[in-house]
């Protein structure tokens, strides 16, 4: 017999049939809202995605044979898509953890308040207001070569944009700078929910200081930090907005020349530019496939150092 | 002794403003350049403040594009959104950190795992289910792929999950139902997290342009970050300069900004009387 403690206190059998099944059900009534968002537009089109991409489909989605794994051994040995599954992982490398460490250090700098706390606090997490189409215009025009904001004071002559050699990082640094305030809102926000105590001893010498970052603070943040490890892992892995706002002309994606390709714009330009379905469906599951890799493998290697109190 | 002290704290206040300053720059840059004059800004030298106030790139921006128009569908999609997403979050959370049935494992996992599938790509497919909706060109065929987030529910779990049992066993026995509990005691005492979840939401759906720009094709249906990237399309033409578009980014950025400057004081203040538990 599998008796539910749905209601505490009171023992099941005492209670009126309806009370029960109603009790049986209510948890599933609170879910169902939410659940039947998730089928209907993650779910429902994801895995109709990963059925047609064993299929032949015409320009209309139409499916006409089955394909087995003639699209995926064609999307595998595209040299346009490994140089796109390379630069989406230099990209994740770059931004994420960058990203993370910068939000860190500013919730650190920012977690006692001060008189004018507010001010820089609102600075620090700014930075998640700004929309990347706005931040993405803002940046093409700073690098600029000729009028834009970097090259003249720094004194150089690079086209960031535009410059195989530059193209990609270009755009890690706009997404870096986009990351940080989301980073610092929620590692702040770890911070300040710290005990007092562990607060307060951090008025001490550098040694001690250091020790009690790395022994105390990292640890008891570590669920905040593996939700951002995972999340800005996620969001890179998928991400290519900027890609399309600042890189992609006269209907090709990822330029120059396939500098800046990533795995979503490769499926964009397949797509939605295009209309090769075959390939754009097993490219759309081999980026799943890479993701979750890496974020088990961001899971494991967190597993040792993450402390749940739940 | 105590006059070194004070001058130190406010050394350090200043070194921390500093710091924001320097982080924000690109935000004052984009705002320097849309009061320049055209061959300010065409410049080869480093033209870092506008010589004179000038105007012009702003009265572009407002006359020739309805930019008001857009930065108001942008906000009805953005609040209403994330409204009804905390609702459906925080419900989905409430139900996997309280109660225990059959499945609760398997849907968790469903929530978890959807954060892994690429959101972005699986457009082309939901735009024809909400075509078949019958949605194309309504606002909630704009909102409606943003009601559901899995992140939202894993932070609400999370924070649920750590709120006191005894609480809740308490009011259960003291007759409170469920649904009560959950609307009386758990959502109250939880506005901090729900502050959050909504600031990021807000943020979140304001920024989107893809998904708004394929369901919708008609001009008063747009929104500001659409409205944007078609200025920028039009740079190269003579009408939209660089100032222009700056102009336009720093309109589309003042209401963003300030919903986020009025959510901030909320959440920090918030989140710290928040996290002090039971």
């Amino acid at each position: 017999m599998k008796l539910r403690k749905a209601s505490l206190g009171k023992p099941v059998s005492a209670l009126p049939l309806k009370t029960k099944i109603f009790q049986r059900v209510e948890p599933y009534l609170y879910l169902l809202p939410a659940l039947s968002m998730l089928i209907l537009f993650t779910y429902y089109p994801f895995i109709t995605n990963v059925i047609h991409s064993f299929f032949t489909v015409d320009r209309f989605r139409r499916v006409r044979a089955f394909a087995g794994l003639r699209n995926y051994s064609r999307v595998l040995t595209d040299d346009s898509f490994l140089q796109a599954v390379g630069n989406t992982f230099i990209y994740v490398l770059a931004t994420v953890p960058i990203s993370i460490v910068i939000g860190f250090a500013l919730a650190l700098l920012a977690k006692k308040k001060t008189r004018f706390s507010v001010v820089y606090e609102t600075l620090f997490a700014l930075s998640m207001a700004i929309s990347i189409a706005v931040i993405a215009m803002i940046f093409q025009l700073a690098y600029n070569p000729s009028m834009g904001a970097i090259n003249q004071l720094f004194g150089l002559s690079i086209s960031w944009l535009s410059d195989p050699s530059t193209a990609l990082l270009s755009l890690i640094i706009i997404q870096i700078w986009s990351n940080i305030g989301y980073n610092f809102l929620f590692m702040f926000s770890a911070l300040r929910a710290l005990p007092e105590d562990v607060m307060e001893s951090s008025r001490m010498d550098g040694a001690v200081r250091s020790r009690l970052l790395f022994q105390i603070i990292i640890p008891l943040v570590s669920p905040t930090l593996l939700f951002l490890l995972m999340s800005g892992i996620a969001h890179a892995m998928t991400s290519a907005s900027l890609v399309l706002i600042l890189t992609t002309t006269h209907g090709a994606t990822g330029q120059p020349g396939g500098a800046t390709e990533v795995i979503m714009s490769f499926i964009y330009g397949r797509a939605i530019m295009g209309t090769n379905f075959n390939v754009a469906y097993a490219a759309t599951t081999v980026g799943f496939v890479l993701s979750s890799i890496v974020m088990a493998l961001a899971l494991v290697l967190d597993r040792k150092k993450v402390s749940y109190d739940v | 002794m105590y006059k070194q002290k004070q001058l130190g704290r406010g050394m350090y206040q200043l070194f921390c403003v500093a710091v924001g300053l320097i982080l924000m720059a690109p935000i004052f840059y984009a705002v320097s350049i849309s009061f320049m004059r055209p061959e300010e800004i065409l410049t080869t030298d480093l033209n870092l403040l506008p010589n004179s106030l000038y105007l012009g790139n702003y009265q572009i921006a407002i006359e020739q594009t309805m930019i008001f128009r857009f930065i108001f569908n942008s906000f009805v999609v953005a609040f209403v959104a994330s409204f009804v997403r905390i609702i459906l979050a925080s419900l989905a959370a409430f139900s996997l950190a309280f109660f225990e049935y059959k499945g609760k494992k398997m849907f968790f996992y469903l929530v978890v795992g959807s954060m892994i599938i690429p959101s972005d790509l699986l457009l082309v497919q939901n735009f024809f289910t909400v075509a078949r909706m019958d949605l194309v060109n309504t606002y909630l065929g704009i909102m409606i792929v943003f009601f559901f987030n899995a992140m939202s529910v894993f932070i609400m779990r999370q924070r649920f999950l750590t709120y006191s049992k005894f609480l809740r066993e308490a009011a259960l026995v003291d007759g409170c139902g469920n649904f009560r509990f959950y609307a009386q005691i758990l959502v109250p005492s939880n506005i901090p997290v729900f502050a959050t979840v909504f600031i990021v939401s807000f943020v979140g759906v304001w920024n989107t342009f893809l998904w708004p720009l394929m369901v919708t094709n008609v001009n008063e249906m747009r929104t500001a970050q659409m409205a944007i990237t078609m200025l920028n399309i039009a740079e190269g033409s003579a009408s939209y300069g660089p100032g222009t578009v700056m102009a336009a980014a720093v309109i589309i950025l003042i209401p963003s900004i300030a919903v986020f400057v009025l959510f901030q004081k909320r959440i920090v203040g918030g989140l710290m009387t928040g996290s002090v538990k039971g």
